[in-house]
């Protein structure tokens, strides 16, 4: 235990001895916090699109068809009460809800003007207005055709009193009611930053011993080979939990968002989420003899799992053969954990699949380094 | 008389280059035992198969009678190792490296205190506790290093070219403390590339291209090859097997 603290505590006093590194930890993700909080994305596709049909007409089915048929929606199944709907959302299973009242059929066949809702999640701003802006268009397809079935059918009655009725979309926003796109932005950077940070410290303290041959005389000692790993990722732990107690206080102060979950269950999926990256940077370290290899070979890591996470660009804008990659990488769950817990109030009842997926990926490439970080020089 | 480190047909091959070749020696307790070859010899492959944290290709060594290949872990617990670059941790203060290698050592906060006061004696650093470690000229860095190196009082101590680059004056010095430590009973394994510390050291191995050209006392191999400058003779082993 003693052994184990000394080997953190000199990793600590390294770290924040050196200003580079300060820099990086701390100054790099209020810049990003930041930048990010304005950064948009535009083009979406494949929406995931629940519906909730309590009307089971040919009517409702058409106007789902037709969202479906237009590429921009895909079905992400049915849901049948308030309680199933917050649950889709929360889970991330459904980022858009259609409701069809009871009467929507009857209201279009007297003529009328027949409601429905449609209910976006909304903690992606941009996402929901693209998507308001969709069922709109679809909305007056919908009617155009309504609109021709009636004319013929006012010609047949020769000008009797006939009403064209009219389908009237009524969007309702779930969460985020001010469509901040700082409130989708920000929690994701945490996942961001967590990535970044605790990879690229990890890896290079461990090549950065080589390089000076250091990593000779840890060796050398009697240090079991799990205190050296305990030794080399605590101390990383420790500052990656800093991060995210900062990126929450920052995005409070400057973008003015609160938690709406449950802060423990934000650090403890945080852990979850540091045993990846740290077994990450772990194994990096295993397969790297300097500095510069081990930045690099975390680059390479870093960016792709970034691009396919879900941080700016939805996973279900992606090739299938992607989006099955990206059900390896921890930081697609970490997303949606973060962005359930932050603007949703998700809890463990909700995301547990996504914390147990963290546990598991974690744990397995954690033992992987662990088996790989021999304490032989090779 | 008693082995402190044994060695049969050592071998260490990084790929099919041979960088230890089948070498065999002993070294008895409290021996000062030299290992004098030039750059490339293999004396830093030696040293490390020998403290366990490289794996040989084949044959066997013991120190303290504990097997270099399946006893590594016991092995570390009686040897002090000095690498060949003096391995300390720049960025840590002279205090701060010391602090941390009596930590992972496993010495407990007041055996690290008493040691550290010994080593800042020893190596002449009192009023220099606080100074950053990469600041340090080599004569003290090397004496800091041997330092940490026998911070828990190790039965055998391996140091390799423990006064390359560092001045003549913080050689002699470093020898005497060396001396010393043998003296009260330490196991000394020593890799120079320096022919005049041969006569620092009881007992010498010349070491080329992965194996052993010559072994003795200095008095010993200056007798039985008829020379009286051993740098001549290893100069003429090395010519022989061109
Ligand atoms: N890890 C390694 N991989 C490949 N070759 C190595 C490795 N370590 C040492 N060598 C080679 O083995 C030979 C002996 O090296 P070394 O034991 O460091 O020599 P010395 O310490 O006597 O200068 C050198 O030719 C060196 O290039
Ligand atoms: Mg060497």
């Amino acid at each position: 235990m003693r052994r184990i603290l000394e080997l953190v505590r000199k990793e600590l006093i390294q770290t924040f001895r050196d200003k580079r590194m300060v820099g990086l930890i701390f100054v790099a993700p209020v810049i990003q916090l930041i930048m990010l909080g304005y950064a948009v994305t535009t083009d979406v596709k494949h929406i995931a699109l629940g519906v909730w049909d309590n009307d089971r007409s040919f009517e409702s089915r058409e106007f789902v068809r037709k969202a479906v048929i237009s590429g921009y929606f895909d079905d992400a199944g049915v849901v049948v009460n308030d309680a199933g709907m917050e649950h889709a959302f929360k889970s991330g299973r459904c980022d858009l809800v259609l409701y069809f009242p009871p009467d929507y059929s009857r209201n279009i066949k007297r003529g009328e003007k027949a409601k429905l809702e449609i209910i976006a999640d909304g903690s992606d701003s941009n996402l929901t207005n693209i998507a308001f802006s969709y069922m709109a268009q679809i909305a007056n397809i919908e009617n155009a055709r309504l609109m021709k079935e009636n004319v013929s059918k006012m010609k047949a009655a020769r000008g009797g009193n006939i009403m064209i009725p009219q389908v009237s979309p009524e969007p309702r926003v779930m969460y985020n009611p001010e469509m901040k796109s700082a409130n989708y932005m920000i929690p994701g950077e945490i996942g961001l930053i967590l990535t970044l940070i605790t990879i690229l410290l990890t890896s290079m303290s461990i090549t950065k011993e080589k390089e000076s041959g250091t990593i000779e005389q840890i060796i050398v000692s009697p240090l079991r080979s799990y205190e050296v790993i305990l030794g080399k990722t605590i101390p990383f732990a420790l500052i990656g939990m800093m991060i995210v107690l900062l990126i929450i206080t920052g995005g409070l102060l400057v973008f003015n968002i609160a938690i709406k979950g449950n802060i423990f269950t934000l650090l403890f999926s945080s852990f979850l989420f540091l045993l990846n990256t740290l077994g990450v940077g772990l194994f990096i370290s295993t397969i790297s003899k300097t500095q510069q290899q081990a930045m690099l070979s975390s680059v390479i890591f870093i960016l792709p799992s970034i691009m396919i996470s879900g941080f700016a660009f939805p996973v279900s804008n992606m090739p299938i053969e992607v989006q099955w990659i990206s059900y390896l990488l921890p930081l697609r769950y970490f997303f949606t954990i973060i962005r359930g817990i932050f603007l949703k109030g998700a809890g463990f009842a909700i995301l547990w699949p996504e914390m147990l997926a963290l546990f598991i990926l974690g744990v397995t490439v954690f033992i992987l380094a662990a088996l790989r970080f021999r304490k032989k020089l090779s | 008389m008693q082995m402190s480190v044994q060695v049969n047909n050592l071998v260490k091959r990084f790929g099919s280059f041979p960088a230890v070749d089948d070498i065999s020696f002993s070294v008895a307790k409290g021996e000062i035992f030299g290992f004098i070859g030039p750059n490339g010899a293999g004396k830093s492959t030696t040293i490390r198969m020998l403290c366990g944290i490289l794996d040989q290709t084949s044959g066997v060594g013991t120190v303290e009678g504990f097997s270099i290949k399946t006893e590594p872990e016991k092995i570390k617990s009686v040897i002090g190792y000095m690498s060949q670059k003096f391995s300390l941790y720049d960025d840590l203060t002279v205090e701060e490296n010391i602090n941390f290698y009596g930590g992972i050592h496993g010495l407990s906060r007041d055996e690290t205190k008493t040691r550290r006061s010994w080593i800042l004696e020893m190596a002449g650093l009192r009023g220099k506790e606080s100074n950053m470690t990469g600041a340090l000229s080599g004569g003290w860095r090397q004496r800091l290093s041997l330092g940490c190196a026998i911070i828990h009082g190790p039965k055998v101590v391996f140091l390799d070219e423990p006064t390359a680059g560092v001045d003549p004056i913080s050689r002699r010095e470093f020898w005497l403390l060396i001396r010393g430590l043998a003296k009260a009973g330490t196991t000394i394994f020593v890799t120079t590339h320096y022919m005049d510390e041969v006569e620092f050291c009881d007992r010498i191995a010349m070491i080329y291209r992965g194996k052993i050209v010559a072994m003795g006392t200095s008095a010993e191999l200056k007798t039985a090859n008829k020379v009286d400058n051993l740098e001549m003779l290893f100069v003429n082993l090395i010519r022989g097997m061109e």
